[in-house]
Parts: C-alpha cells; structure tokens; sequence
C-alpha cells in the first residue's frame, strides 16, 4: 500500500525519518485539532446523558416510542424536538410539557410508583398526523430485595 | 428650477400619508401563518392607523415578530391570536417567525408597510439627486468646458 | 505620524508608486488619493508576526478544529438549523463577518486561515508547519490553460446557488458540501501544483478574489528598485525560509488583490525583507489594467444578481419562491435554478450590455466594445459588495443571537456549557435595518460612480468620449441602485 502509494503520488518514502520539534508539535496541535472537537464531544455528550433517556419528537412520532423503567427508581427524560413545536403528556405519571421547542431539550424527571403500562402522547398539534404521535411508559415492578 | 424640483420633491414626500384629517383608520387584517409563509404576504397600511392583526395557522406552531416595532407573539394551530398596535413608524418592515417551524423557519418572512416609505424615497431622492449631479457633471465634461 | 515616520513613509509611497499602473493621479470621493498607503509591517511586531510560520499555522488550525466539530455536527447533531452549530457558524457567523468584515478590510485574509486546503497542502509539503526543502509530493500537474480563469469557479458557484436553499438550512447538506469541498481540495492538491484548487476551483474564491480587488488591505513589494536588483527570485521559487507562492503569483509583480491569498510566503522566502503589508483606499485595484476579462465581469454579474435572488427568495414576503428554493417539488426548483442561472449568466449580462453598447456608440466607437464592456463591469464591484453588507445586516441583526446559544448547546443535544443554551431568540436594532440598508446602498452607489468615472478616462484616451460614455453607465448604476432599495426597504 505505502508502496502503492509512493510511486503514484511520488510521496517520499522518509516518513520515517525524525522529524525537528516544530514539526512534532504542529502534527500534535494538527491531530489535536482534528480529533479533539469530535472526541470531546462524542466522550462529553456520553458523559452528560449517562443516566438520561433521550425522547425525539419529529413529525410525527417519538423515537423511541416505547420506555421501560422500574418503579420506584428516578428517570430522567430529556426531550427534543426535531422539526416543529410539539407537546409532550404521560397520562397517569403527572408530566406535561406544553412547549417542545425545536432546539432547546428539555429535562424531566420522573418516578414511577406503581407498576403498569402509561401511555404519552403529542399535546401541541403539529401537522396532519399529529393524532399517530404516541408512545408507551412501561414500569417495571421494582426488582424484589435480598432480606 | 431648482426650486420646482424642491416643491415636487416635497409634495412627493408628503403624498401617501392621505389619511382622513384629524383620524387614523382602524385596519383589521387576517394573517394565516403556515409552512413557510404567511398570507397575505404584504400587508400595507398608513402611519397612525389602528391595526389589528388577527393571526392563524393550520398547520404547525408559529411565531409573529414585527422589525422595528419589536412586538412578538406565538401563533397556536387552531387558536385565532390578536395583535393590536399602532402603525407609528413608516416604512417597510419585515415581519418573521418567532418559533422554530421547520427548515425554512428562518426566511419565513412577510412585509408590513406603513405609508409613506419614507425610507425607500428619500433612497431615491438620494439616488435620482445623485445622478442627475453626475449625469450633469458628465454632460458639461463631454460638451468640454 | 512624526517627522521622519511621515518623510520614510512618502519615501516608501514614491519608491513604490512607479510600478503601479496608470492612475497615479486619481483620487477616491475626492478625498482620499489613490495612491495612498499606510505600510502596517512599518510596525517591528507585525512584520516578526507576519514572518512567522506559526501565524498561518495557528489559525487555519483553530479553524480545522471548528471544521471537524461542524462535520460532526452536520452529521450526528439536531437538524433543527437555528440549533447546530454547522448552520450558525457558517451561514450566521462566518458568512456575515466575510462581508462585512473580512473582505473589505482584509482581503482574501480568510484564504489564509481556511481549513478547507490544509490536509492537501500539508500532504503536498510533506510539512504542517516548516519549509521543508524537496519536492512536493503529487503529481504537481499544471491547471489546463484554458481553464486558468473565473470560469469554473463561477459554474461552481452557481451549481450551489441553485440549492442554496437546502444548503443554508440544513446541517447534513452544510456539512455534504464543507466535505465534499474538502475532499475535493486534497484530491486536487496531490494531482496538480501548488494552491491550483484555491485559485481556479474554490467556489468561495471567485467572489473573494474579485470583491478583493475593494479591499483595504493589500500585500506588496515595499520597494520595486529592490525587487528588480534581486534576481533570485525567491518569492516565485522559494528559498529556504519560505515556500514559493502558493498561489502562482509573482509577489515582485503583484498588481491586484484578486488571487493573492494572504498566506505571507513571499514574507519569510524573501531574503530582503521587501514584502509589506499596506492599508490602501477602498476600490483601489479596480482600476488597475492588469489580466482583466469577461471571467471576471460574469464575476460580478453572478454576484450581483445573487445579492437580489437571495434577498427576494430568503427575505421577501413570496412563498411561492422559497417553495421552489426548497425543492417543495422537482420543476419548481427547476424554475427557480433556471431562472438563477438565465438571470445571473445571461438577464444582467445583457442589461450590461446594453449599457456598454450605448457607451461605446456615445463615445464615437473609438473602443473595441469588449474592452468597454469588461472594463466596465469592473465598477459593479463597489455597489456588489455594499448590497451583500446590506443584506448580510438583514441575516445578522435578527438571527445573531443563535451564536450566544450554540456556545453552549452547539448539537442542539440539551447541554448547556457556558449557561447561554436557554437564551430566547433576540432580534437586535431591527428598527436600524432599513436605514443601515438604504446607507449601504447609497455609500455602494456613489463608490460605483466614482469607480466608473476612472475607469471611462481609462478607456476612452479622450476626456470629453469618456465623459460621454460615462452617462449610460451613471443611468445603469442608478437603476441598479434603485432596484436594490425597492428589494431591501421597499
């Protein structure tokens, strides 16, 4: 391959040799540069969302459609719309968000008493298909304690 | 001849802001918002009316917001919101959407104007003085002086 | 400035005005002489900065770095535009401060910081930062002749014209052409030599090179008796301190701004430190008779008419167009590129046309009227640039705000690192819009009339043809003008 590559592009075959300390750090800054921005993000965003269930909205479904979560354990829901502004509702848990800006997510938290299946669904009307936009909560019975 | 071009220029100026003496109208316009639009898109109206901007989408949430007037709202799918101000400053305003609507959000944008341009005619006052400055500047240099 | 500052500083000014072509004598609004120049690298910093490797190196790196951020974001991060980082930046922040700042008081300055050339180039080198002796790698082909123009840059760009629409609001089209662009640069930068990608390719380089021509800010020998003493050449073929122009220019005989790209070679590979850094009067290299062709006018017809699509597609009240900008259906953008395209490449050239015929008749056809008609074009360039910095306050004065947020949220993912994700959309001055349009305007105008008046005593030997020939011209500036107040404030 590198000799593939020396005879088509004529690239010397010395990059092997050393290489003086201004030249060391510019490649360093270089491939700093390069990968840094997308590495930091990708770790920070891991970082950041670690406990967090992440719910897009878009027209016209959430994605996912479906959580799964255990009674008696925090949830926190962060919700973001994709397109147009839409509402978010989970009938029998108490949350209600009326505006789900495009852009801007929101954070909620959640805990799940009772064991059952809850349905959320869109609240804000936005567009044809709004109705389709729902999904379901399903709460797990808390796992049973070693005595 | 000066002096006429003044008068005219001045005449001009003042044309447009027409309204009945002593009263300004009361202008009620309907405005439906929608992906990525508003209709009617140019509104025009005459400084010093009443306006009241009766604002509607079908379609998805949207926003109103008026250049130079500063004045905001939400326009909700199914809800007819109201805007009530005065047309106080003249001119041609663009106004935009103020929530994110999709894609084209950021040039869903319509034109309110308040009569008399003011703006746009002294642009051209500007522009038409200028040229005929130097438009007469070139004639003398093309006679030879 | 003191006494001696004042007397080496006209010294420099006569040494260097004899290379100069032509008009020695002019003077810009009747104020400013055209010959004009404040020698920046006068000042001992800036010249150890400007000869530096590091001051190229460091920018264009911070910029490769937000460049492997916006790819990433236009791929992986919220498509809500106003909430990635990849529209905002480029759209919001980079084009406005392009035209309002960079390009006229900088030059092609954003060439010399742009991360899109820098992987090609350092692969050519062989080097990120040092001259490394040698030669380059690739193939090192020399650019077609008959492609050694604006032409392909100017099909370029309107083949992105034509989707600017999708392009300008969607991340994942922003990131498809910032890397596409990419790709492209360092493929071209192994096959051919030196920087041929940035001076015959770069879509962004057509209007860069000739709205440069406006700019304040230039790059010269300080002193022409010096350069013609020196033989070697240095700044053309290198030494060993610096690189020969990347941009295939000759620094010793550097005339215009249009293709000199601001990477300040010929600063370090001089051995007599005779390269400078000027502050020069708006407009200046538009009268400059040197390599000037129809590549160049259909330049400024492109970029003309691209000022009035876009403000009529993206800041007027007609939904029908941005549908067809939107590709809402196939033969609705087919019109709106056809028309772009039919407007841009044939509608203005004709209406130019028409007015340089009738100045070439006035002035007793005593002309060629290709010469009237390119030399002409060139004062289109004044009024071109203030109708993008008008219309670049119309993208910045109500959607500036965006850049507050996308410091802290640049994904649109929820984070909020510097506390500013929540920030509400905050149209700023709006109320100051028309007025700063209409000035923008006037200010082009008259810079235009000015710019044209010149550029008829340069074409026509006699003062009263040029006189003539000058009054179509004043009459297709006015309606241009006129048309663009309607457009911005009517």
């Amino acid at each position: 391959m590198k000799k593939a590559l020396t005879r088509i592009l004529r690239v010397p075959g010395d990059l092997a040799r050393r290489l003086p300390l201004p030249e060391w750090i510019a490649l360093a800054a270089a491939i700093v540069a390069v990968a840094l921005g997308p590495a930091a993000v990708l770790g920070y965003n891991r970082w950041a969302s670690r406990d967090v269930i992440t719910v897009k909205a878009v027209q016209w479904a959430f994605e996912p459609d479906t959580i799964t979560l255990t009674a008696g354990v925090p949830a926190h829901l962060r919700l973001i719309s994709e397109d147009v502004v839409h509402g978010f509702a989970i009938d029998g848990l108490g949350v209600e968000v009326d505006d789900l800006l495009p852009g801007h997510a929101v954070d909620i938290t959640v805990i799940p008493r009772t064991p059952g299946t809850y349905d959320f669904r869109c609240t804000r009307y936005c567009g044809v298909h709004h109705g389709l936009m729902f999904g379901h909560v399903i709460v797990r019975p808390a796992p049973a304690r070693s005595p | 001849m000066v002096a006429a071009t003044a008068l005219l220029v001045g005449l001009w100026m003042t044309w447009g802001v027409a309204s009945p003496l002593g009263g300004s109208t009361s202008r009620v316009i309907t405005v439906e918002a929608s992906q990525w639009q508003y209709s009617p898109g140019i509104i025009t109206v005459h400084e010093g009316d009443r306006v009241t901007l009766r604002l509607k989408t079908d379609d998805v949430t949207h926003g109103f917001y008026l250049d130079g007037y500063g004045i905001t709202t939400a326009v909700l799918p199914h809800e007819t919101t109201e805007l009530h101000f005065v047309a106080s400053r003249p001119g041609r305003w663009m106004f935009r959407c103020s929530v994110t609507c999709g894609p084209f959000h950021p040039y869903m944008i319509g034109w309110l104007r308040v009569q008399p341009n003011t703006t746009l005619r002294w642009g051209w006052v500007a522009v038409g003085a200028i040229s005929l400055a130097a438009l007469y500047a070139a004639w003398e240099e093309g006679r030879g002086r | 400035m003191s006494a001696d500052r004042h007397a080496s500083a006209v010294a420099t000014r006569d040494a260097v005005a004899p290379a100069r072509p032509a008009p020695s004598r002019e003077v810009f609004l009747g104020v400013v002489p055209a010959t004009a120049r404040l020698e920046l690298t006068r000042v001992p910093l800036l010249r150890r900065l400007l000869a530096s490797r590091w001051t190229t190196f460091v920018p264009t790196t911070v910029n490769l770095f937000l460049f492997a951020v916006i790819l990433l974001a236009g791929v992986l991060g919220t498509p809500v535009g106003n909430a990635n980082i990849a529209i905002v930046f480029i759209w919001i922040l980079w084009w406005s401060a392009l035209m309002l700042l960079l390009v006229p008081f900088g030059s092609r300055i954003w060439c010399g910081m742009c991360p899109l050339p820098v992987l090609g180039e350092w692969l050519q080198r062989r080097a990120l930062v040092r001259r490394r002796l040698g030669p380059p790698a690739g193939r090192t082909w020399k650019w077609p002749k008959g492609l050694r123009n604006m032409w392909l840059v100017n099909g370029v760009f309107l083949g992105v014209a034509a989707f600017s629409g999708i392009i300008t609001t969607r991340p994942w089209a922003t990131a498809a052409l910032l890397g596409a662009i990419m790709v492209l640069s360092t493929a071209l930068f192994l096959l051919y030599e030196r920087r041929t990608f940035c001076r015959y390719v770069c879509p962004v380089g057509g209007f860069l090179g000739l709205y440069a021509n406006f700019a304040a800010l230039e790059v010269r020998p300080k002193s022409t008796p010096v350069c013609l003493a020196h033989k070697e050449k240095e700044c053309i073929l290198g030494s060993a301190a610096g690189y020969g122009c990347p941009w295939l220019e000759q620094p010793t005989n550097l005339k215009r701004n249009t293709y000199c790209g601001l990477c300040f070679e010929c600063f370090r590979s001089c051995s007599k430190d005779n390269m400078g850094l000027f502050l020069r009067p708006f407009g200046t290299d538009l009268l400059v008779d040197s390599h000037r062709g129809p590549d160049e006018s259909w330049k400024a017809f492109i970029m003309l008419g691209a000022a009035a699509v876009y403000s009529a597609t993206m800041m007027g009240p007609w939904g029908t167009l941005k549908d067809w900008a939107n590709l809402r259906s196939l033969g609705g953008w087919a019109v709106f590129a056809g028309g772009l395209i039919a407007l841009l490449l044939v509608g203005l050239p004709l209406l130019h046309g028409f007015f340089a015929w009738l100045s070439w008749r006035l002035a007793g056809r005593t002309v060629p009227l290709r010469r009237v008609f390119v030399n002409f074009s060139y004062h289109l360039v004044p009024l071109g640039l203030l109708a993008w910095v008008g219309f670049s306050f119309a993208i910045l004065l109500p959607n500036g705000s965006y850049i507050l947020r996308i410091l802290s949220d640049p994904f649109g993912w929820g984070w909020n690192l510097f506390g500013t994700a929540r920030l509400p959309w905050t149209p700023v001055l709006t109320a100051w819009l028309p007025v700063l349009q209409a000035l923008s305007l006037l200010f082009g105008f008259v810079y235009s009339l000015d710019v044209a008046w010149k550029l008829a005593r340069q074409t026509f030997a006699d003062r009263r043809q040029a006189a003539r020939a000058v009054l179509p011209q004043i009459v297709l500036l006015a309606g241009l003008t006129a048309t663009f107040l309607w457009l911005f404030v009517g």
